[in-house]
């Protein structure tokens, strides 16, 4: 019997085979895999109030990611701020006793404020170092590095809507940060708890309220002090259209879908009512949108808009020219405007907004964001430290809010707002008292205020049919009609 | 095996054992097939896993983190269903292919046949300029056409009511967002398809103009027959080049419009990326295959069509 006869080419094919299947069995080990949720921290952190030294633990150990925070009690630093807050934490003041660090992935327009809070963080626990990096596109990359688990910071932003779509591959901090719940904007802390457990810390929230052109409205002799409704908005817009030879309108209708989508919600929530309700029920046909989305349409038929996309040249040349005057948005607005409009520098007031009816609501939010830890992070407990010195102190939100360039960034924890610095005045917007302003607003907020785990997905689709109306292509029934049939069809999730 | 190699390899100690005669059957040498086999380890862990993961993936739900849900065929249900976002998507991609890679190809081919004028002077000069949007990032290309076509400051504004014409809402107007693509791709594109076409024309004889010339035909004529034919191939590669172009364009939309106004510009590119951005990882898998069906047909339709039909005789 003759050996078996093998073709070269048949060799060079198994070669391949083995190789792509062996690289293939690699990879798939590699590939992400269902993650056990880690056991929750055995000890809760110790409550700060009747123990200023006890809390809890900073970071003892980083190489043991799923090691749980202890509450050790920790010496009291000497550097501990004489003015704190009514419930000072041992984070703000104990140095952590391992050496370790933290990499905080923190985007351009929120470095600055991380930067310093871990500034005077790290004064106080020289033992911690923080390293802070600002990749551009962070929640795709930060989505990425959640899925393969690897290159993770230890810390990083998120919007508030992301935490409901990766909240699997964060650190559950319920009880870490449970102490501090009663503290807390509510529906801040609400809207980053998933199934009853809270995934990451609330930063900012963004309380609205109504900016407007000084000098145009003094011209046209309209107050806006004195503006109370928006039928009073409206007429105010006549006055300023007539006052600059047609040239000034009330409004920007915003442009971009998901910027607009989120405006519209800003009127409706004045009367505590968000696009979804907590049962993820579409409310877009219920009277306070109904109320609002006429409102606009009637703003659009007047002539009284404009057609802007919110951050762009444009946007901002509508304002440096005087083409727009009122601009209800949030608090956050004022840290874009400054550096784009240099040359309106004293010419920007603010006002509550109106509301729709006489002593109607006039608090509303819009966006906000958050803090999270990843949970393969290797250095978790040291970021939790660190957002808890920052987010959950007075001291760390003091360092934040005195950081140069600081505006509009309203802290989600209460006991901050206990200081004389909300009482200073803001140049670029004529030496008003604007944080005194968005405070107050801020603290008023609906508790009402819903991000359902779709959010992304439904703002794109509800945005387009406002861009509709706002261009005059659909009236407010057909928006509300329209957008609730593409979000049956497209999102099971949603409840219509 | 050559002779030559299989005098050598039998030279060879250990030429008795079985790894002797294993490796003169190799022809003499492992070295071809070690540096064969990191080519296809490569391939393997960089093309052919991603590709395998990602259809597999497309048969789940999953959001980035988790384990994934398998749901068998809805994404692609879901997918073929969307009329209102992913055949408007698909509509979209079609329409600036039409706007776009005829003009390009065509275009290109005259400027290169232009510019490859023995007459010409300063050839080097229109060459580089008619290439050099080509390199121009695309970042760059996206924000300077954003502050160009806006409505009310933008500069093309500007030069129209200038002429006495109403402004246009180049990226604002439902039914101007898709040619203002268009226009900005041909000139983009037109150039770089120059470049290919060029390379073509240079290969070209010339004895087959001097030929031609002297039997009476002139440049068009020559142009048609002789030019068009022969650079059958390359016409084909920048179409099919063009069309992958066309369904994969994205960072166009996405820096100037994000696909808006109301998703007149969303391009399938585009809707892919959204759909990964929203997270659905399963649903981006599954339109990546449909889309990759998509141009699968249209580039073999142009294969067919623009095949050459005397060699497939011959």
């Amino acid at each position: 019997m003759g050996a078996p006869v093998i073709r070269r080419r048949a060799l060079l094919q198994s070669i391949a085979s083995v190789g792509a299947v062996s690289v293939i069995g690699a990879l798939a080990a590699c590939a992400p895999a269902p993650t056990p949720t880690p056991p929750p921290p055995t000890k809760a952190p110790a409550p700060a109030a009747p123990a200023p030294t006890q809390a809890p633990a900073a970071a003892p150990k980083p190489a043991a990611p799923t090691a749980a925070p202890t509450a050790a009690p920790k010496p009291a630093a000497p550097t501990a701020a004489p003015t704190a807050a009514p419930k000072p934490t041992v984070a703000a003041q104990a140095p952590a006793k391992a050496p370790g660090e933290a990499i905080v992935w923190a985007p351009v327009g929120t470095d600055h404020y991380m930067k310093a809070a871990g500034k005077e963080f790290m004064a106080r626990n020289p033992n911690i170092k923080l390293t802070f990096d600002a990749p551009g596109g962070i929640i795709n990359k930060y989505a990425t590095a959640l899925t393969a688990g690897v290159d993770l910071p230890d810390v990083s932003f998120l919007f508030d809507t992301h935490v409901p779509i990766y909240y699997q591959g964060l650190w559950d901090l319920t009880t870490l940060i449970k102490p501090y719940a009663k503290d807390m904007i509510a529906f801040k802390l609400q809207i980053v708890t998933v199934q009853g457990k809270t995934y990451s810390v609330p930063w900012d929230t963004g309380p609205c309220v109504m900016y407007y052109r000084r000098d145009i409205c003094a011209k046209a002799g309209v107050d806006p002090e004195k503006i109370l409704t928006y039928d009073d908005l409206l007429a105010a817009g006549q006055k300023v259209k007539e006052a600059t030879g047609g040239k000034s309108r009330l409004l920007n209708l915003e442009q971009s879908p998901v910027t607009a989508t989120n405006w519209v919600e800003m009127f409706a929530s004045q009367d505590g009512v968000s696009l979804f309700n907590r049962e993820n029920k579409y409310q877009i046909k219920t009277p306070e949108f109904t109320r609002a989305l006429n409102y606009l349409e009637t703003v659009r038929k007047s002539d009284l808009g404009i057609r802007r996309t919110w951050n762009t040249p444009a946007y901002f040349k509508a304002f440096l020219d005087g083409e727009v005057v009122f601009h209800p948005y949030a608090s956050w607005w004022a840290n874009f405007v400054p550096p784009n409009l240099k040359e309106l520098n004293g010419q920007f007031g603010a006002v509550k907004l109106p509301a729709f009816v006489k002593g109607g609501g006039t608090s509303a939010n819009m966006g906000g964001s958050t803090w999270a830890i990843a949970q393969k992070a290797k250095n978790r407990e040291n970021g939790w430290a660190y957002l808890e010195f920052a987010m959950l102190t007075k001291e760390g939100w003091l360092a934040q809010l005195r950081a140069e360039g600081s505006a509009g960034v309203l802290p989600s924890y209460i006991p901050a707002y206990d200081d004389p610095f909300f009482e200073r005045p803001v140049e670029f917007f004529g030496g008003q008292k604007l944080w005194k302003l968005w405070m107050e607003v801020a603290k008023s907020l609906p508790s009402t205020v819903w991000f359902p785990p779709f959010w992304s997905e439904a703002n794109g689709i509800i945005g387009n049919h406002f861009q509709a109306m706002f261009d005059g292509k659909k009236t407010v029934e057909q928006v509300q009609n329209d957008s609730a049939a593409e979000l049956k069809q497209k999102i099971k999730e949603a409840v219509i | 095996m050559s002779t030559h190699g299989a005098a050598a390899a039998a030279q060879r100690p250990g030429r008795g054992t079985w790894i002797g005669r294993f490796r003169a059957w190799l022809g003499g040498s492992y070295a071809p097939y070690i540096f064969l086999l990191s080519w296809f380890l490569a391939f393997a862990a960089f093309m052919a896993y991603p590709i395998g993961y990602a259809l597999w993936l497309s048969f789940y739900s999953w959001r980035g983190v988790g384990p994934p849900e398998p749901v068998g065929l809805e994404n692609y249900v879901y997918v073929l269903t969307d009329v209102s976002t992913f055949w408007l998507s698909i509509g979209n991609s079609a329409y600036l292919w039409a706007a776009i890679v005829p003009a390009q190809t065509f275009g290109g081919l005259i400027l290169a046949v232009v510019v490859n004028g023995a007459r010409l002077r300063g050839r080097g000069l229109f060459r580089t300029t008619f290439f050099l949007p080509g390199v121009i990032s695309l970042v760059v290309i996206g924000v300077v056409a954003r502050i160009m076509f806006e409505r009310s400051n933008g500069v093309v504004n500007a030069f129209l009511e200038a002429v006495g014409i109403s402004p246009i809402g180049w990226l604002e107007d439902t039914d101007w967002s898709k040619p203002t693509f268009a226009l900005i791709s041909l000139w983009r594109y037109t150039g770089y398809t120059m470049v290919l076409m060029l390379a073509g024309l240079q290969n070209i004889s010339i004895e087959l103009y001097e030929a031609a010339r002297v039997d009476g035909a002139g440049t068009v004529r020559s142009f048609v027959h002789i030019t068009v034919p022969l650079m059958r191939r390359i016409i084909l590669f920048c179409l099919i080049i063009g069309t992958i172009g066309c369904f994969q364009m994205f960072a166009e939309p996405y820096l100037i419009t994000q696909g808006g106004p109301q998703n007149s510009s969303l391009t399938a590119g585009l809707y892919l990326f959204n759909q990964m951005g929203n997270a659905r990882l399963g649903r981006a898998s599954a339109t990546t295959f449909l889309l990759l069906a998509v141009m699968l047909a249209v580039s073999l339709l142009m294969l067919r069509v623009g095949r050459d039909t005397s060699e497939a005789k011959s």
